[in-house]
């Protein structure tokens, strides 16, 4: 590919600057190989834990025009690019606790089995990751796992669930939770920083590769030896040396590609390098030079420019864990833990507080839509090429209620979503029914998803 | 779990239940005659056999005596719940007190002599365990020499079982993962000291091949922590040759060879193999023991002292095994063990993590603060451990360890400096773990002192009775900040919340502990007043038992010591085995729990009990081979 048959411009609108920006180059070659349509859709799920401030959350108004309720204001730039989907609910999570099953099932519709730690399972694959496996290996990464806090080592003794399903909204096997990258600069360096100098990088694939060989021969000869707890293990490995051994190949590949010779995408991409490197590491308090509202966005960002750039097209990204205590002191005087605050027994002060955190999680899914807004692809923006989903594994956090759930999903997955309106199902419809309209638009649908009767009926006009 | 009980009934079935002892079976007529029917009588209503059992806790499945030995663990909560009175709960039929008095005297007798005979020997489940980050590192630091910690690099690991990062269940090994340990590996390789990578360097007699043959010998024994196989080095060696004949030199043909072995799953994982054809537990061999004994106590690889005893079979030996315990527990290196187990155990870790005291409440809460918080209950254990000090110290103490800014938090005079050293405390309220201000900031919220948060962490982590949830669509926080409302304190709110009889059952066992701590503020200093008032630290225990204070409360919990030890024992065993304790290890951890009492409750010999110990020591045996488990 060379650069005078680049025929489109990327605009990039950002830090008050608009910069005309060459398609990165990456995308095409990659694409075209794949054989897949000029403007793939990406999707991204934002998880919220605890809960909305319920009174706060529906807009008073049906259809087109809706009225922004308050906890929505955050998107009134975005308004025309929503659906705002009303009276869905997660019925496998109608049960066991009020937040692990709430968050373990999410994207899978399931109901997670109660343990501290033996025989876990989600008993179901989420739906990113039923994506993923099926269009995954067209991109660098076949799906990008983000979020902020560690997950906790501890059993929370007085449910009996582990914590580790507070920590997980991607399944890629029942049994098999998708560790999500909460540090910036290890996030970034995943993606745009290859390990090896650019004359070096055959001959490491090379020789990463005759490794995985070698190891993947250990793994299948072990397993013949082993019980079949430990061989589930090993096919876990196995299946992992699998997707690194992809991985190489996409890595040769875009080494080939010219994207990280661009001067403009190299400016992008540097910046957000240079913000991740000073963030510090988020999992240790001591270390962490920047705040939680840097934190968030970082990731964001990095949401965005893997989109754009093709590193990945499904996201998942969690603005915390199940039952998050993180302290939002930093919004003003009297604020406390997020969960604490979750619990607000109708008491005004508390639903106020609530009210801001909640909002406070909305600016930030406004601040991804943006940002993917402010990225041009073809005749429209990353974001009319997008499906970005918001929501929350319960509604009223004080209740940990699983019905009328906050759901919003934007942007028009290449026109296929009639957006800007506000749409009100009949009560009790399966929030999976969207999982299936997005999975169709991906290019991946499924004939039955966990209690799913179809796909959500009218979102596409 | 299902699979356990069914191992349990196959077991009974196909052997026959050993006919119980005198006493056993006395106790198995009266089961019959007299508890079954006050049970139907008084719980089996709420805790029927059917889907939905109160509280999961399903008592209809005991049908004569024998069954109780399925579970042991939930009659010990039985015991707590009949004699606190807890039990059935104040709005249904209450037994007079002599059928409780009868219930509970036969539950408690009958758990003091259990009838080991008649209890399935189980070892319980053991996953094949991947390293997790923290052994990763200590691994590489043993194996080549390198301190660069490369798992500082990895996406955190997740927990579970007794509430440890070392469970094995919960060790995944996701695509992001395997890519970190390619990378990781080439690093630690290129870092690594050469005498740590080339056993034999070539010159007579060796030739350039019978080097690299010795080199990869050593090097991958001593990584996969037994004797590596002829058929392995032999792959090895032909892999070496390969990356010779692709134009390596020899040096970088035999790196290349150890990075593999450090990304093969016979490096990554803990294997151990199962032994074909063997219908009963076995003793697991030496070289696994070696493993066991080092990731439990150094998380880390087998020392050559290990590994000798192990090549010669003399590990399990009881003299031989006590020996090296002993020597483990003295090496620098059991510093990590005091450090993993005592932050995860306490919960401590979450200073690390996500606790965090409001800054403008608190703004002496500094990063200095911080980690000496999180260091003094490390230091602590560590150094009870070395002195082989009594678990109970655990529960009060007359020493602990400070550095400046925490001395000055707890009003210590004389402390200079950042390090940290032992101290004497002359304030009885502050010794032992009540008193550190880890543990007091970590169960509080981010504004204020929570004393059911409190409450809840020492019933959890000391007593071992963790308090079922709140019922569903209850405020659980009700009770706001610590300012004075509608002329009540914090306090009286708190106590007018526990009248709502939803609530008023766990409350009545949780509060009082919190209140006897509420003399700690959020951060865990000293204070008198709280919004002007001054504090209420009096408690009074479902039990009956009064007390004011932290002093007093504590005095209270040493009466409990035996529950604590059991508690402790439950967390270590968990820890050793990175897996959560399950009904089959019940006499195991009664076992450990008795002698370790016996032995004036040293912590070394719960160590050592925890070593000696059935699973610590055994594996199931392996399942049937033409049985295949379908994927849940």
């Amino acid at each position: 590919m060379n650069a005078h048959s680049i025929s489109r411009r990327t605009m990039l609108k950002g830090l008050g600057a608009c910069l005309a920006l060459p398609l990165l180059e990456t995308m095409r070659p990659l694409r075209a190989m794949a054989g897949a349509p000029a403007h793939p859709v990406r999707m991204a799920v934002l998880y919220m834990p605890n809960g909305v401030r319920q009174d706060a959350w529906t807009p008073a108004t049906i259809g087109k025009n809706f009225e922004l309720s308050r906890l929505l204001q955050p998107l009134a730039p975005h308004r025309d690019d929503l659906l705002v989907l009303s009276e869905l609910w997660n019925a496998a999570s109608d049960t066991g606790d009020g937040h692990y099953v709430k968050t373990g099932g999410f994207l899978t519709g399931t109901t997670i089995t109660r343990t501290t730690g033996a025989n876990l399972s989600s008993n179901g694959v989420s739906m990113d990751q039923l994506c993923a496996k099926r269009i995954g290996n067209q991109t660098l990464l076949p799906s990008l796992e983000l979020g902020i806090e560690p997950p906790a080592t501890g059993v929370d003794a007085n449910v009996g669930y582990t914590q580790l399903y507070g920590a997980h909204v991607a399944w890629s096997t029942p049994t098999t939770p998708l560790t999500k990258e909460i540090n910036p600069k290890l996030a970034f360096d995943r993606i745009f920083r290859p390990k090896a100098a650019p004359g070096d990088r055959a001959a490491a694939a090379t020789r990463d590769r005759s490794v995985l060989d070698l190891v993947s021969e250990d793994a299948r000869a072990l397993q013949k030896k082993l019980g079949a707890a430990d061989r589930e293990k090993l096919g876990e490995y196995l299946e992992s040396v699998r997707s690194v051994e992809q991985r190489i190949e996409w890595d040769a590949q875009r080494q080939n590609a010219t994207v990280m010779s661009d001067p403009l995408a190299l400016k992008e991409i540097e910046a957000l390098g240079r913000r991740a490197d000073a963030y510090g590491d988020p999992g240790r308090v001591s270390e962490r030079k920047g705040d939680h509202t840097e934190h968030v966005r970082l990731m964001l960002d990095l949401v965005a420019l893997a989109f754009w750039t093709d590193a990945t097209r499904i996201a998942t990204f969690m603005f915390g864990n199940a039952v998050s205590s993180r302290s939002f002191a930093f919004l003003g005087s009297g604020f406390g833990g997020h969960h604490e605050t979750s619990h607000h027994e109708n008491r005004q002060d508390k639903l106020d507080r609530y009210e801001r955190i909640n909002l406070w999680h909305l600016e930030h899914y406004a601040y991804l839509l943006g940002k993917l807004k402010s990225i041009r692809e073809g005749e429209g923006t990353l974001l009319d090429h997008s499906m970005i989903l918001f929501g929350a594994g319960m509604r009223d956090g004080n209740a940990h209620n699983p019905h009328n759930l906050p759901i919003v999903l934007a942007g028009r997955a290449g026109g296929t979503l009639a957006t800007g309106r506000h749409l009100a199902f009949d009560k009790n419809t399966p929030l999976t029914n969207l999982y299936r309209s997005m999975l169709a638009r991906m290019g991946t649908p499924v004939e039955h998803f966990a209690d799913s009767t179809g796909e959500l009926a009218g979102i596409a006009g | 779990m299902p699979r356990k009980l069914l191992t349990f009934i196959m077991t009974a079935a196909v052997g026959g239940l050993p006919i119980l002892c005198a006493s056993g079976s006395e106790g198995g007529a009266a089961f019959s005659s007299e508890i079954r029917p006050l049970m139907e009588k008084y719980c089996i209503d709420c805790h029927d056999d059917g889907p939905k059992p109160k509280g999961d806790v399903n008592l209809d499945q005991f049908h004569q005596m024998s069954d109780l030995w399925r579970d042991p663990k939930l009659w010990e909560r039985v015991l707590v719940q009949l004699r606190d009175r807890v039990m059935p709960p104040a709005k249904k039929n209450q037994p007079a007190d002599a059928e409780r008095a009868q219930l509970a005297d036969w539950v408690g007798a009958t758990l003091a002599n259990p009838d080991v005979s008649s209890i399935p020997r189980d070892p319980g489940a053991h996953v094949v365990h991947r390293l997790n980050a923290l052994e990763y590192n200590n691994t590489m630091r043993d194996l080549l020499g390198v301190e660069t910690h490369p798992a500082d690099q990895f996406p955190p690991d997740s927990g579970g079982g007794g509430g440890f990062d070392n469970n094995a269940g919960t060790l995944f090994i996701p695509p992001i993962l395997l890519e970190k340990y390619l990378s990781a590996a080439a690093d630690v390789i290129a870092a690594a000291k050469p005498e740590m990578l080339f056993a034999a360097r070539p010159g007579a007699p060796l030739d350039d091949r019978a080097a690299a043959k010795a080199s990869i010998a050593q090097f991958t024994t001593r990584a996969f922590r037994r004797p590596a196989t002829d058929e392995e080095i032999t792959r090895l060696f032909a892999f070496y040759e390969k990356a010779q004949a692709g134009g390596d030199d020899s040096e970088a043909a035999l790196r290349l060879a150890f990075r593999a072995v450090l990304v093969s799953p016979h490096f990554l994982f803990r294997v151990e193999q199962e032994r074909e054809n063997q219908p009963e537990p076995y003793r697991i061999g030496d070289y696994e023991l070696a493993s066991r004994l080092s990731y439990f106590l150094w998380s880390s690889i087998p020392d050559d002292a290990l590994f000798r005893d192990a090549a010669t079979g003399k590990l399990h030996d009881p003299v031989t095994l006590d020996a090296q315990v002993r020597r483990m527990l003295a090496d620098p290196k059991a510093r990590t063990f005091a450090q993993n187990f005592a932050s995860q155990w306490l919960r401590t870790k979450e200073l690390h993590t996500t606790v965090e005291p409001a800054k403008e409440k608190f703004p002496n809460f500094t990063p200095e603060l911080r980690e000496a918080c999180y260091r003094e209950p490390v230091e602590f254990f560590h150094a009870m451990l070395r002195d082989n000090r009594p678990l109970t110290d655990l529960l009060d103490a007359d020493y602990t360890f400070l550095n400046e800014p925490l001395a000055r938090l707890y009003g210590v005079p004389g402390v200079t400096g950042p390090e940290m050293r032992r101290v004497v405390l002359k304030d009885h309220n502050r010794g032992g773990v009540l008193g550190m201000a880890a543990v007091l900031t970590l169960s509080s919220y981010p504004q204020r002192t929570s004393p059911v948060l409190r409450g809840k962490w020492v019933m959890e982590e000391i007593l071992g009775t963790p308090p079922p949830p709140p019922p569903p669509l209850v405020n659980t926080q009700q009770i706001g900040s610590d300012r004075l409302k509608d002329g009540l304190t914090f306090r009286q709110r708190l106590e007018q919340h526990r009248e709502d009889p939803k609530c008023a059952g766990c409350h009545a066992r949780m509060d009082p502990l919190g209140f006897g701590l509420e003399n700690f503020d959020a951060i865990g200093a000293w204070r008198g007043m709280v919004s002007d008032r001054p504090i209420d630290a009096a408690g009074k225990m479902v039990t009956g038992e009064t007390f004011t204070g932290p002093a007093e409360l504590k005095a209270l919990l040493l009466t409990r010591k035996d529950e604590f030890t059991r508690t402790l024992t439950e967390k270590m065993l968990a820890y050793a085995l990175g897996r959560g304790i399950e009904p089959c290890d019940w006499i195991a951890v009664r076992q450990i729990a008795t002698a370790t009492a016996s032995d004036g409750y040293s912590l070394q010999r719960l160590v050592l009990e925890v070593a000696r110990s059935f699973p610590f020591q055994y594996r199931r045996p392996p399942e049937q081979k033409n049985v295949v488990l379908s994927k849940p």
